[in-house]
């Protein structure tokens, strides 16, 4: 068994086959972790007694004549801001140092109930704050492709777990831009579905209106399967769409006459040019296959940043206000409720987490919230209607997932605002609530990988995917994994 | 000023301190009410809503604000919210929405609590006084109740179990004038939620909750005073001498020339005073923003229309429908109006048995009174209607006396099974209602009672009930009175011949 | 446009219960200021007849039914959590320190 070069769909065909058991490829995944997270720094928690068990267990249900579920025996990742529960959850911060999660999230439990197994919990930006990782409060996740480098944040555990293929599968979440911009940035493919289609009910709230929770995977196959077995309604997410869910049935053959829109200010000097140039070689090749590339814009691209950061840090202002530590977290010992507070707060939060905070209680306080909350939503229209209007003349729409190559770690400690461009691509996707996909398009001139994303109207996964499919096959960028992780 | 409104205000002048008050200044009272509804669960998840549970049994994870849960609206909550909100004749809105309403104190899980801001789902409305004036509701809406912070010596104990308890906030408006009013007001909005089953509205169980905002300003001045705010008021009657205790303590700094805060004052039980509450920086700010994670609440015109169809009939209504169609006099409907049940109770008596006047005697009285002693619901109680009607009409047909009436009643609340004829008979109180048993014994103590025969002659009507009186002894007062005294009269009658 | 200064960042952070030292407080406030700058291109967009739709998904509330929620996971319920996660408590009841009483 070759465990780096399997996709999960063939780790779970050999296990259901019997020609590999899931404690082997457990295994195989601990010792691929145990060789090489020492250097790359993807997990927080590595669960080896309770994965194997799992393992264990999996495989005697199977000999009873269980149906193997369709990620029979699949080790995975789990970004740290999903509920597992029995593990501890802690979003990368101080503050709920001392939780442990006291019931699983949907996505996990669907996760679980298709067969797979949680290896361990990856490492992020502390609450989703942040696009490299480096905001974690406990480590430093590197790149696999360029161990100075960073991994993109904030699912950069996820995405680094999965380009050094300690595991085939990680899930993420995508509040502005963080499962594909990590993908992006570590070579793997990386969708933030359609909002509504996978219940948020256990991830922890970033931006209610903008999270989901999504799959980091090798190719867009195992893309497709992880979405079909987490998406679909949930009765305890009242914003869960009534949906079924994704199947992957639907997913439609080939580009011939399939029209891709080349939105020009995605293309414009924000953008890297060696970005630029490997996405537009990608998309002649599509065109070779047969698509039809239109020339559109979206005016509003450049605005929905300020956008995007007025709605998330409001949103996140109001989702931390739980941590308290009175409930759960852990307890400073203050002499009065105040000081409590203050102190709980003050020291458990790191610094990018206090400044959105202070932000977003700026922008709803009296006075304020016209001009800045309510103007966003305002803004939110006008990018949805840009897009409907787009998507009247093509089918996709094709881009960079990103601005910029992944830069060295401690790069960009002294503006955060720059940080904050990072997202320029991909936010729009979350303001609007249309599903996203980031695949490998090529390399950069320090050898780093660039993605490109697709984007697609509401509840159209499907077509992603079938574009997704055409590039992986034309792409011939399955590079052997010896190249990352250099000694 | 009308007729009824004068006379709230006269009564209130009975008192001299508060006389000389209203003599200089126009009074404004309004009330603000949450109340808990009567689900099982809780608003936005499904924890039993039960009071008085072991503390922070009543909890899990959604309600204790861990991290990642998300709120599910209850259909009954709402449904409850809307029956409510029709007692008062309330606009239900076609679209409503959620909003956070942050603040941080330990009793609120999520540092915000899930209500209802610029959206409510009912506007307007009003809430009737006994005396039939109408004052308005600016608005009710749907919240979440936190939960219960209890101060000790060196800290502070929080229960989590009333935490997500559905709430409607009632909003009246400024509409009052007398603290006998707004006492007045709470019984009768107390009154139709129990009525429509919307809630207990038991203050005793926090299941009501009362401030009282009141100002004062010159009589004749247009601009309203400054606006105190009163909490902690546990029960109706300290509302009003909360009320009354504000009004005189606002009226002493407005005569001495100063100016009033506008702020948030408690009341004080033990010392029967308003004081200044924790002063806190500036206004609160709030910080409401959408609830994201509650799409908004959708009604359309014909559901609206059927909750309308469905809301049951108010005690107003009922009462006014008691007096004109079974002729009650305005004491005996009320009464009969003040629960929904003994109403109930009532209706279904009489259908059975046409005359209105004894079921609600009887009701009010001897039902009403074992009910309140035993403590148990009217609908658990061993007298039903078609058997009190049963008891009621052995006294019509002069099978049994009203006195041996009440002692069969309380036989037969303790014998379920047994009719009214049986303990009638069982207790030997069966009446003698028969002529030929009753003449002779009248003849008796007529031959035997020379001298009350003559009183009676001469005009001493007390000589007839000396008289009635043996005829009841001799019967063990199983005769029937009136046939007594009608045989009685028609025998002193033939002696005259 | 409303003046929109921003206000001393420690009363923010009051607001928000965040403990900051004077060094943050200064260094916080001048990159707010900055992040805000940023937003001030949102002011220029003419935004007449555009809707204000703060919710992401076009869906009607669904309410459920009054009583236990379907659910694919356990939930755990009762004093069993405050046992386990409690950082501080007095029996069954969570304990927090005491508010000062102003004098």
């Amino acid at each position: 068994m070759d465990f780096p070069r399997l996709s999960a769909r063939e780790m779970r065909d050999l296990a259901a086959n019997g020609e590999v058991s899931p404690t082997e490829l457990v295994q195989a995944s601990l010792d691929r972790i145990d060789a090489l997270d020492g250097k790359i720094g993807a997990f927080l928690e590595v669960d080896r007694e309770g994965a194997l068990a799992r393992a264990r267990q999996l495989q005697a249900e199977r000999v009873k004549g269980k149906e193997p579920g369709p990620l029979f025996g699949v080790p995975i990742g789990l970004k740290d801001n999903l509920s597992w529960q029995g593990h501890p959850l802690t979003c990368a911060s101080r503050i709920l140092e001392g939780y442990t999660a006291s019931y699983n999230a949907t996505a996990v439990q669907r996760l679980l109930n298709a067969g797979a197994i949680p290896v361990g919990r990856c490492n992020m930006d502390e609450f989703g704050f942040g696009a490299s990782t480096e905001h974690s409060a406990f480590q430093k996740t590197h790149n696999p492709w360029n161990l100075d480098r960073i991994p993109g944040g904030s699912s950069g555990g996820s995405a680094a777990a999965v380009a050094a293929r300690m595991v085939p599968l990680a899930l993420g979440s995508d509040t502005g831009g963080s499962i594909r911009q990590p993908a992006a940035l570590c070579g793997v493919t990386g969708l933030k579905p359609t909002y509504g289609t996978v219940s948020r009910f256990g991830l922890v709230a970033f931006a209610s209106s903008l999270d989901q929770i999504g799959p980091l995977s090798l190719d867009v196959a195992d893309s497709a399967l992880a979405y079909s077995v987490i998406s679909g309604r949930d009765r305890r997410d009242a914003t869960s769409l009534d949906h079924p869910a994704f199947d992957e049935k639907t997913i439609g053959e080939g580009v011939q006459g399939l029209r891709i829109g080349v939105p020009q200010e995605h293309f414009d000097e924000q953008v890297h040019p060696t970005i630029r140039a490997s996405v537009r070689a990608a998309l002649d090749k599509l065109v070779e296959q047969g698509a039809v590339l239109v020339d559109i814009s979206l005016p509003t691209t450049h605005l929905s940043i300020p956008t995007y950061y007025l709605v998330a840090t409001s949103e996140a202002s109001s989702n931390l206000a739980r941590f308290d530590g009175i409930r759960y977290g852990h307890r400073l010992g203050a002499e009065d409720l105040l000081s409590h507070y203050m102190q709980e707060r003050g020291t458990g939060f790191g610094e990018e987490t206090k400044r959105r905070i202070l932000l977003g209680v700026y922008c709803l306080s009296a006075g304020h919230f016209d001009a800045y909350y309510l103007r966003a939503t305002k803004m939110r229209t006008l990018l949805r209607n840009e897009f409907n209007t787009a998507f009247e003349k093509v089918d996709v729409i094709c881009g960079p997932t990103t601005p910029v190559a992944p830069y060295r770690l401690g790069e960009k400690d002294d503006d955060p605002y720059s940080l904050y461009l990072c997202d320029l691509l991909t936010a729009p996707a979350n303001l609007t609530g249309i599903p996203g996909l980031s695949v490998p398009c090529g390399f950069d001139d320090d050898d780093m990988p660039i993605g490109m994303q697709l984007l697609g109207p509401a509840l159209r996964e499907a077509r992603l995917f079938q574009v997704a499919k055409v590039w992986q096959a034309i792409s011939k960028l399955d590079e052997p994994v010896a190249r990352e992780v250099h000694a | 000023m009308s007729d009824k409104k004068k006379k709230s205000t006269d009564a209130a002048k009975q008192d001299p301190a508060m006389a000389t008050v209203l003599e200089k200044y126009s009074v404004v009272i309004g009330l603000e009410v949450h109340c808990q509804l009567n689900t099982k669960t809780k608003l936005f998840c499904d924890c039993a809503n039960e009071f008085g549970s072991p503390p922070n049994q009543n909890t899990c994870p959604v309600c204790l604000g861990h991290p990642g849960v998300l709120p599910v609206l209850n259909k009954k909550a709402l449904h409850l919210a809307i029956q409510g909100a029709l007692m008062f004749g309330c606009e239900i809105q076609e679209f409503s929405k959620f909003d956070r309403k942050h603040y941080f104190y330990p009793d609120l899980p999520k540092g915000y609590q899930i209500s209802q801001f610029d959206l409510p789902f009912a506007l307007g409305g009003t809430v009737e006084l006994t005396d039939g004036r109408k004052c308005g509701l600016e608005r009710i809406h749907l919240e979440e109740d936190a939960g219960k912070n209890t101060h000790q010596a060196d800290n502070s104990i929080v229960d989590f179990n009333r935490a997500g308890v559905p709430l409607i906030e009632i909003v009246g408006l400024p509409d009052m004038e007398t603290p006998a009013d707004a006492h007045d007001w709470l019984e009768n909005l107390r009154r139709a939620l129990r009525y429509s089953g919307v809630s207990e509205c038991d203050m005793e169980k926090g299941s009501l909750r009362c401030d009282a905002n009141v100002s004062l300003r010159p009589i004749g001045q247009e601009e309203f005073g400054t606006k105190v705010e009163v909490k902690n008021l546990n029960s109706f009657s300290m509302v009003e001498r909360a009320l009354i205790y504000e009004i005189l303590r606002q009226a002493e700094v407005l005569d001495a020339g100063s100016t009033l805060d506008q702020e948030t004052r408690l009341f004080n039980e033990v010392e029967g005073v308003t004081k200044t509450m924790r002063k806190k920086e500036g206004a609160t700010d709030y910080r409401y923003l959408p609830e994201p994670d509650l799409p908004p609440v959708v009604l359309t015109k014909a559901t609206i229309g059927d909750y309308r169809s469905e809301t049951p009939e108010s005690h107003w209504t009922k009462k006014a429908r008691f007096q004109a169609d079974h002729d009650l006099s305005d004491y005996d409907a009320m009464v009969l109006t003040l629960e929904q049940d003994t109403a109930e109770f009532f209706e279904s008596s009489h259908a059975l048995m046409g005359d209105a006047k004894l079921v609600a005697n009887w009701v009010m009285t001897e039902v009403l009174r074992e009910v309140n002693e035993s403590g148990q619901k009217l609908a658990d109680f061993a007298m039903t209607p078609a058997r009190l009607t049963d008891l009621l009409g052995e006294i019509q047909g002069g099978k049994v006396s009203h006195q041996g009436a009440r002692k069969v009643f309380r036989a037969m609340v303790e014998k379920v099974d047994h009719t009214a004829d049986a303990l009638i008979q069982e207790l030997g109180l069966a009446q003698i209602s028969d002529r030929a048993t009753l003449e002779p014994l009248v003849q008796m103590v007529v031959d035997n009672s020379a001298k009350a025969v003559k009183d009676y002659k001469n005009g001493k009507m007390k000589a007839l009930d000396s008289m009635k009186g043996m005829v009841m002894r001799e019967t063990k007062g199983r005769a029937n009175p009136n046939m007594v005294s009608d045989i009685l009269l028609e025998i002193l009658q033939g002696l005259e011949d | 446009m409303s003046d929109r200064n921003l206000p001393p960042l420690k009363h923010l952070a009051l607001l928000a219960r965040l403990d900051i030292s004077d060094a943050e407080a200064q260094r916080l406030g001048e990159q707010l200021k900055g992040i805000l700058e940023h937003f001030e291109a949102l002011q220029a967009v003419d935004l007449t007849g555009v809707e204000a739709n703060p919710y992401a998904v076009d869906i009607v509330n669904e309410p459920r039914e009054d009583g236990p929620i379907e659910t694919e996971q356990d939930l755990p319920r009762g004093t069993g959590i405050l046992e386990r996660l409690a950082p501080d408590r007095d029996g069954d009841h969570y304990r927090v320190p005491k508010m000062i009483k102003e004098s």
